[in-house]
């Protein structure tokens, strides 16, 4: 870790991680610094579990190590839309292996209750997203969450910019009928 | 609409209408708000998701690479946590450490310096003090001026000289603003000031050019007598001799309850100049004696000062700023030989940049990093109080040679000296300092250079 390499881009720390192992050790952690956090609040968020999200996180990252040392001449420009990329196929297999458990009719917020804790609160987030279609939460995350444009999660999701658009906005319209009651409460 | 103005792609005619619907819709500003806050929950909700420890653990050992460090971790998670208005003041306070540090002792200084020295603030109340050196006997009517203050003023009224029996009333003195007194005082062994008198150098010369009273003081000195300064001054039992003054600075206000003020700008072995030159002056205008006899100084600074040499750090991987309270910050304790020099030992703490070339396994490596550094050495510091303002503001000069654990360090600075009152003072200079280590048979040497200021105590 003795060497600096945060003054390089991306695109020069991916390079790097084909090179020898203590160059591209320094490059990966480097990277991994960069963007850690951004695909595991992908991953928790789309999955909604914490181990599932541990367990696509970590094999994202490996993935995306060996893809840059299997010499692919593929084009990189953008290494958080390659990150989140390899997570949500990690994702979408999972999906296929596992059924949404939660009902929306199970999810009752009473509002009696004049001040709820913060992370109470994100907790109450957290499984608003989760009760969202796959499409719609993460065509959420990826705008809320990660602030990614339009454009690039409609590169990602290999879909047009006008459904992006259209699954953000009815994602915002779910999330916010589910949290109406709270978010009425945040109102006043 | 609202969508689009929370993504930040509504055009300004949109916006324009669009909050003319607010204005005008409840149920529209409802949803607004809504939107909003949903924005912001995402938004908090974000900042508290931190890959887990075990996770990154699982993810490095997979690779083959080793754990990252603790401190690594911790930046992990401090980049991503929500900071609030605690952890920013915590931040700031954190990084700011030592320039705080420094303020806030000088704040607890001067604090206590007015809460126990009430009298300094107070001197003033004397109507007949005169701060600015004119004379208070500048009319034609010296005696009864002289005699009319002595009721509220207590005076140093006389000298005399036992030898040749001339003994000079405050009277004399105060006879004519411009008289000369022209006594002999070569033979002079002791010299005592009684009762009420006032000496001003600005208005009150005894000229004798063949022998002014510094040389008696010399003289006496010399030859072993005692010159008792509190019977000098107003009578005073204290037991303050002058050859114990002798090296010793008296330039500010330490208080010995007595009624006379002395407020001399040099040593008095020196510059004992009572009458003639200005340096020794015995003036009416404060109730105070300020005699400065101290020998020793501790003072602490800050040392945030430029690097010459520039390092791009990674925010993530180099080690990062420990921000302990004494990084950036100097210790000093300094003997006073005399008025002005001094030496003592100095330490502090601060970060360098270092750039060097390592080889490892035939392949050159340009590392940089910037580590702090404890440091320590000997320091010798040069005042001159010959030059300066109302004996409160002095220029100063010091060097330190000393190491630390990579290599030798030197450091000098220039700079101003205040003193307002004898017990605290603050320095405020320009400081460079050098640091110098070998490795691989080459040798560097990072520059640093900037402001440093600081306060301490002399006792």
């Amino acid at each position: 870790m003795g060497k600096t390499f945060g003054k390089y881009n991306d695109i020069e720390l991916y390079k790097a991680l084909s090179g020898k192992k203590p160059i591209a050790e320094a490059a990966f952690s480097e990277l991994y610094a960069r963007y850690a956090q951004r695909v595991f609040a992908y991953c928790l968020r789309v999955t909604g579990d914490d181990e599932d999200a541990k367990d696509i996180f970590q094999e994202t990252f490996l993935k995306f190590y060996h893809n840059a040392n299997s010499k692919n001449e593929e084009n990189i420009d953008n290494i958080g839309g390659l990150l989140i990329t390899i997570a949500r196929h990690l994702c979408l297999n999972f999906k296929r292996n596992r059924k949404q458990l939660l009902n929306i009719d199970e999810f009752n917020i009473t509002t009696n209750d004049t001040e709820y804790e913060r992370k109470e609160l994100l907790k109450l987030v957290s499984m608003a997203i989760e009760l969202l279609e796959f499409e719609y939460r993460e065509a959420f995350v990826l705008r809320q969450y990660q602030g990614l444009s339009y454009k690039e999660i409609a590169v990602i999701t290999e879909t047009s910019v006008s459904a992006i658009k259209n699954r953000v906005w009815r994602a915002k319209e779910m999330i916010k009928d589910i949290l109406s009651p709270y978010l009425e409460d945040m109102s006043n | 609409m609202i969508h689009d103005y929370l993504d930040g792609e509504l055009d300004q005619l949109n916006q324009d209408i669009l909050f003319s619907e607010l204005a005008l819709n409840q149920d529209l500003r409802t949803e607004f708000n809504k939107q909003v806050k949903l924005q912001v929950v995402t938004q908090s909700d974000m900042a508290t998701i931190t890959p887990p420890i075990e996770a990154t653990n699982a993810v490095f050992a997979s690779l083959g690479f080793s754990i990252p460090s603790q401190e690594y971790m911790k930046n992990l998670t401090a980049n991503t946590l929500a900071e609030g208005p605690f952890s920013a003041i915590k931040k700031f306070w954190a990084k700011h450490i030592a320039l705080n540090s420094v303020l806030l002792l000088i704040l607890l200084m001067t604090g206590s310096y007015v809460v126990f020295q009430p009298v300094i603030f107070n001197g003033s109340k004397n109507s007949g003090a005169d701060r600015t050196g004119n004379s208070v006997f500048s009319n034609v009517n010296h005696a009864d001026k002289f005699s009319a203050m002595s009721s509220s003023v207590p005076l140093i009224s006389s000298y005399e000289n036992k030898n040749s029996g001339t003994v000079l009333s405050g009277s004399d003195i105060a006879s004519n603003n411009s008289e000369s007194v022209t006594n002999n005082y070569r033979n002079s062994r002791q010299v005592n000031f009684r009762d009420n008198s006032a000496f001003e150098s600005n208005s009150y010369y005894l000229h004798n050019d063949e022998s002014r009273l510094n040389n008696v003081s010399g003289d006496m000195i010399e030859s072993g007598n005692n010159l008792d300064l509190f019977s000098l001054l107003s009578g005073s039992n204290q037991d303050l001799r002058l050859n114990d003054l002798v090296n010793k600075r008296m330039n500010s206000f330490l208080a010995f309850n007595s009624n006379a003020y002395v407020n001399p700008s040099q040593s008095l072995n020196n510059n004992y100049y009572i009458w003639g030159l200005p340096q020794y002056r015995f003036r009416h205008q404060s109730p105070e004696v300020s005699i400065d006899i101290t020998k020793w100084m501790l003072q602490v600074r800050t040392l945030n000062l430029n690097q010459a040499q520039q390092v791009s750090l990674s925010k993530s991987f180099d080690k990062p700023a420990q921000n302990k309270w004494y990084d950036n910050l100097s210790f000093t304790a300094l003997y006073k030989f005399n008025s002005y020099h001094s030496l003592g030992i100095e330490c502090g703490w601060e970060p360098f940049n270092q750039v060097f070339y390592n080889n490892e396994n035939g392949q050159t490596y340009r590392q940089q990093q910037s580590p702090t550094l404890f440091w320590i050495g000997a320091a010798y510091r040069f005042t001159y109080p010959d030059i300066g303002w109302q004996n409160v503001i002095y220029p100063y000069a010091q060097i330190v040679a000393g190491g630390t654990t990579v290599g030798p360090l030197g450091r000098g600075q220039i700079g101003i000296q205040i003193e307002p009152v004898s017990l605290i003072r603050f320095d405020l200079g320009l400081e460079a300092a050098c640091l110098i280590y070998r490795l691989q048979g080459t040798t560097y040497a990072p520059f640093k250079y900037g402001l440093t200021f600081g306060g301490g105590i002399n006792f």
